[in-house]
């Protein structure tokens, strides 16, 4: 139990006003990547909760400060950081349908018994509507492919991908790979 | 530190040592300061107390203090450090700008900790150093937790610590703020064995071939040990390695790729580990490649 401080009087000071956008403009990001923070950066560290490692990664790496305010360079976001086998030759194809397809591979020389059972999170994001979608059906590594719908909303709107992996038992993560951008065919 | 533990005023005394603490017929027997020091330490640990411990000139009675009779009143308010095994044992916590703490080796080790007023050029330089180098280490762990396994004698260092510090003296090239990392000079195994003779790397398909020559007339070869190769790709940050591959006297060794979509750069890498798994070789640099076909 605490008592909550009282509404601030002081104006804001005009040096702090940039730092005060960034977090926002970060914040916003991670709000809406919420569940997925929470798994992919849950082991991280004992003494952060999985929000304020994201923000303290992200905000570092990949938040641009430009004279128009802060922009998200999304090739440098993870939703996930951790020391699972990260994902190779991952791509990102849009079809036709609102379909959209990503695929990875499995080099010959990992251990398909280890690694192959890993519950895959393949995350869409909506630039426009900042909107966070995820499949929420079990997908293993040893898929390879996975095939799925989005919204018709998102027809013509650019859409950020990210591909990470989960151990079967949930206590070891990889870090997050960027599938690229792309538009969602009609 | 102290003078002469002289208990004067046995009224004093007898208040600040009061229960739990230690009795006052031990200060009053006349033992050195230094030891009475220590019985005092000793009750006060046993009780985990936070208190802290400065010179004073004011008297002050609590049951958290001690005071000394001596020309300065040693006055304990805040000890932020625990002694878990007595004053003799090892330190936890810290004092002022101090901080103790026991590592791996069971070594008590102190060190201070200041105010951090920014960073300044030269220190901008090694921040980015040590920055490279981590990123650089992060997928081959598993690789260098064996490669450099064999810390140096007098060296308390993990693996990671030396593969850090070797890298950072010799693998970073440029300076800040251009620094980037030296792949012809980066290493990811060091030790004693010879170094590999006449390791070549060329790429066929979808496959990287290593050869090397068997060379067992050198002393410290033998035919059984194994070769340990490494494919990294600075474009992902991403590896790929074997570190048990084929026989030294094999003379081959093929590393298969996965399906790429897009041109890849490749940095080769080969070492030598003994049967034992006890000794090895130096890492050696075997060449770039580039991978673009789909």
């Amino acid at each position: 139990m605490r008592s909550i401080p009282l509404r601030r009087s002081k104006r804001k000071k005009l040096k702090a006003l940039p730092q005060h956008l960034n977090l926002g403009r970060m914040s916003q990001f991670i709000r809406d990547a919420k569940e997925l923070i929470a798994i992919g950066f849950k082991a991280n560290n004992p003494k952060l909760d999985p929000r304020s490692m994201a923000m303290k990664y992200n905000m570092k790496n990949a938040l641009v400060k430009t004279e128009n305010g802060p922009l998200i360079n999304y090739a440098k976001i993870k939703l996930s950081r951790g020391s699972r086998e990260r994902a190779w030759s991952e791509e990102m194809i849009f079809t036709e349908g609102n379909k959209v397809t990503v695929n990875w591979d499995i080099p010959a020389m990992l251990d398909l018994k280890l690694i192959g059972y890993d519950k895959v999170y393949i995350v869409l994001y909506n630039e426009i509507n900042q909107s966070m979608m995820y499949a929420k059906q079990h997908i293993s590594r040893s898929d390879l492919t996975y095939t799925g719908t989005v919204s018709a909303e998102y027809i013509g709107k650019p859409i950020h991908g990210w591909i990470f992996f989960v151990s079967a038992d949930g206590k070891e993560v990889s870090d997050s790979d960027y599938l690229g951008t792309g538009m969602v065919l009609a | 530190m102290f003078n002469t533990c002289q208990a004067k005023d046995k009224q004093i005394v007898d208040k600040a040592l009061a229960k739990p603490w230690q009795s006052t017929d031990k200060v009053l027997q006349g033992l050195w300061p230094c030891q009475c020091l220590l019985n005092t330490l000793n009750g006060l640990c046993e009780t985990s107390l936070s208190s802290k411990l400065i010179f004073s000139k004011s008297l002050f009675y609590s049951p958290h203090t001690i005071i000394f009779n001596t020309s300065y009143y040693i006055l304990i308010q805040y000890i932020m450090a625990r002694l878990p095994n007595g004053f003799n044992g090892g330190m936890k916590g810290r004092i002022g700008n101090i901080v103790y703490y026991t590592n791996k080796w069971g070594n008590t080790v102190a060190r201070t900790i200041g105010v951090k007023s920014g960073s300044k050029g030269g220190e901008f330089a090694n921040q980015t150093a040590t920055a490279l180098i981590t990123y650089l280490l992060k997928p081959v762990k598993p690789f260098i937790r064996i490669g450099f396994q064999n810390t140096p004698p007098g060296m308390e260092w993990n693996y990671h610590n030396y593969a850090s510090s070797v890298n950072k003296l010799n693998a970073i090239k440029g300076t800040y703020p251009n620094q980037e990392v030296d792949y012809e000079k980066v290493m990811f195994a060091k030790g004693e064995m010879p170094l590999p003779a006449n390791a070549q790397v060329a790429l066929k398909d979808n496959e990287i071939e290593f050869t090397w020559d068997a060379d067992l007339e050198t002393a410290g070869n033998y035919s059984r040990d194994q070769v340990m190769v490494l494919a990294f790709f600075p474009q992902s940050m991403k590896a790929m390695f074997l570190t048990s591959g084929a026989r030294r006297v094999e003379e081959r060794e093929v590393l298969t790729l996965p399906r790429f979509t897009s041109s890849m750069v490749i940095e080769t890498y080969l070492a030598f580990i003994s049967d034992d798994r006890m000794l090895m070789s130096d890492s050696v640099y075997t060449g770039q490649l580039v991978w673009d076909k789909k």
